[in-house]
């Protein structure tokens, strides 16, 4: 198990230079001269070619890309992301500013889409091509199928214009939580719920589970101990592939409902050339995405025990 | 006759609307009080089917008509959920998937004894007796370990440990030697064989290995396509079987010089609507045997053959 471990952080931290690289480069692949973007950022726009030769020596972007890379990890270490082109503010305390409402978001979305497509995956694997399976396989079709910005616009045409229960937008209590989250969670359920109906079904022809219900093993135990196990595995890889796109933000989903999340904040950057805010904000999304999939290896190792073996044989 | 398990005229379907032939036809069967019968026959015979329709694990889509008797009381799914693991007792053919590869090996026993309302303080306990019982090297190490870290033999004593420790009063064993190699198949026999006589059960093993068979059972069906064809004692197989499939079935063993059957006569299908089943294959078969089903008729003590032309 300990090999496991220091193999799977070590493909982190490798995963976590080569992110950092190309997030660096970024700056470089964008259209346009990185130090008259910055001149003109900071003395406005018309700026000669003095100011832009200042700029370029000054922030060290006549030196070669090995040692402005370094340069720039080294600020990375001392959590410095830069600073905002357009309001002068530290990227990272920016950035701290949008991730709780972000979390907040992907959690409620995540929240609703389990509690409910685990018991729909559930169920329509255990009543196999009865209506019941049928209605939920619909279901999950539609959340599929549905595009999370036009079923946000249904939501807000039926609770917030017709039914007037939910506000159109906003942030700052649980109603304004409601509609963003359904517009977020329901692609998410579609899945998951068609993804574990399909796990379940495969581990019921299992001959394990034959063999244990031999054994005199009964009703809920079969299902929760010998089978749902062995099917979350598959299903817990998605899990965690959404949660990291959920915590890098939502861009469309965010700015329709005027989250003030990440994705709100990435958006922005990009809109107003911040190149530093959407550097530190993509830099930040792959961490998350980073240390979810990490945590995930070693969820794997506790769930399935041959992981572990393989890991230390 | 009456008998521990009694089978009245079964007959299960795969697939809707009967579009599939019958695994299983208007099949009779007594098994007595601590009588050992062998269910001989080649692959896709039935012999699974059978097991899993006395178990009551076939699928939904399989259809069931005639009726099982276990104890003199006619088993339905109430019945079965109340007896399968603790009466009847499935040894399960499938030895290298048939436990959880996520529990350990303490895990799925100390599951069985739950079921059998063991007290937790003599729960470890008695999974080590049991581990000790099927003569597993280190019992000790055996409850901690998960599936993929024994090997088959080890895996096939711990399903027999499972299996045999309730003391049921019926052993349903289906190819329990299926993929272990010679010798590991010969220490498992012999274990089997006697556990089973130590404790006087009654045994049902489904297998195509004939040595396997003579070697554990009193009596031997052989099964030919959902049918049984042929009920011998198992000391009588080799030199008085009668039914022309129970032959060849002889003739194809490894030590006979496997001479498969090749279909005698052509005109005939392999899978007959009416007549004999074997009729394709059979060299006795006459033109009666083409429109009469044979019965399974008693040709000495012990012994009945479902053939036209001998009996």
């Amino acid at each position: 198990m300990g090999s496991y471990l220091l193999r799977r952080l070590s493909a982190a931290v490798a995963s976590l230079a080569g992110v950092s690289f190309i997030t660096f480069l970024l700056i470089f692949i964008v259209p346009g001269d990185p130090a008259e973007m910055l001149a003109q950022a900071r003395f406005g726009h018309g700026v000669g070619e003095r100011e832009i030769e200042m700029i370029r020596s000054v922030e060290g972007l006549d030196q070669s890309l090995i040692i402005q890379y370094i340069k720039w990890v080294r600020h990375l270490l001392d959590l410095d992301f830069g600073y905002s082109l357009i309001n002068r503010q530290p990227v990272l305390s920016l950035i701290w500013s949008r991730f709780p409402a972000t979390l907040l978001l992907a959690c409620s979305s995540l929240l609703l889409s389990l509690t409910v497509a685990v018991p729909a995956g559930i169920i329509s694997a255990l009543r196999k091509d009865t209506w019941l399976d049928t209605v939920s396989r619909l279901f999950a079709l539609l959340g599929l199928s549905m595009p999370g910005f036009w079923f946000s616009y249904i939501l807000i045409i039926f609770f917030a214009l017709k039914l007037k229960i939910l506000p159109v937008s906003g942030y700052g209590s649980f109603v304004n939580l409601v509609m963003p989250s359904l517009a977020l969670g329901l692609g998410m359920t579609g899945l998951i719920a068609r993804l574990l109906r399909a796990s379940l079904l495969e581990v019921l022809q299992q001959d394990y589970l034959k063999a244990a219900r031999a054994n005199g093993i009964r009703g809920s135990k079969i299902l929760f101990k010998y089978a749902l196990k062995n099917a979350m595995i598959p299903v817990l890889t998605v899990v965690a592939l959404q949660m990291g796109f959920l915590l890098s933000g939502t861009v469309i989903i965010e700015s329709i409902f005027g989250w003030p999340g990440l994705g709100k904040l990435i958006l922005d950057g990009i809109l107003t050339r911040d190149f530093p805010v959407v550097q530190g904000c993509v830099l930040f999304t792959a961490v998350c995405f980073i240390v979810i999939n990490t945590g995930v290896d070693l969820l794997y190792a506790w769930l399935d025990p041959r992981i572990r073996w393989e890991a230390g044989s | 006759m009456s008998g521990l398990l009694e089978i009245h005229n079964l007959t299960v379907t795969y697939g809707s609307q009967g579009r599939l032939a019958p695994a299983v036809r208007a099949l009779d069967l007594t098994v007595g009080e601590g009588e050992k019968l062998a269910i001989v026959g080649e692959s896709g015979a039935g012999k699974s089917t059978l097991a899993n329709t006395i178990m009551g694990l076939l699928p939904n889509s399989a259809e069931i008509k005639g009726e099982i008797f276990f104890s003199g009381i006619k088993i339905s799914p109430r019945i079965l959920a109340e007896i399968r693991g603790k009466e009847i007792v499935l040894i399960p053919q499938n030895v290298y998937n048939s436990l959880n590869p996520v529990l350990s090996i303490g895990n799925q026993m100390e599951d069985l004894l739950v079921e059998a309302k063991v007290p937790p303080d003599q729960r470890k306990n008695t999974i080590l007796n049991w581990l000790r019982s099927v003569r597993l090297p280190r019992p000790e190490a055996i409850p901690g370990s998960y599936p993929h870290q024994l090997s088959g033999g080890m895996k096939q004593r711990v399903l027999l440990a499972m299996g045999l420790s309730r003391s049921p009063s019926l052993i349903l064993a289906d190819e329990p030697t299926k993929g272990l190699d010679p010798v590991r198949r010969m220490g498992i026999l012999h274990l089997l064989k006697q556990l089973i006589e130590h404790q006087r059960q009654s045994l049902i093993l489904i297998t195509h290995d004939i040595k396997a068979a003579v070697f554990l059972s009193d009596t031997i069906a052989i099964m030919y396509q959902g049918e049984i064809v042929e009920i011998i004692p198992a000391t009588r197989l080799y030199h008085h079987s009668l039914h022309p499939y129970t032959m060849a079935l002889l003739a194809a063993a490894p030590e006979r010089g496997l001479q498969v059957p090749c279909r005698i006569n052509p005109g005939v299908s392999s899978y007959p609507l009416t007549g004999c089943s074997y009729a394709a294959f059979c060299n006795l078969c006459r033109p009666t045997c083409l429109q009469q089903k044979p019965a399974l008729r008693k040709v000495a003590f012990g012994h009945m053959v479902r053939c036209n032309v001998i009996a």
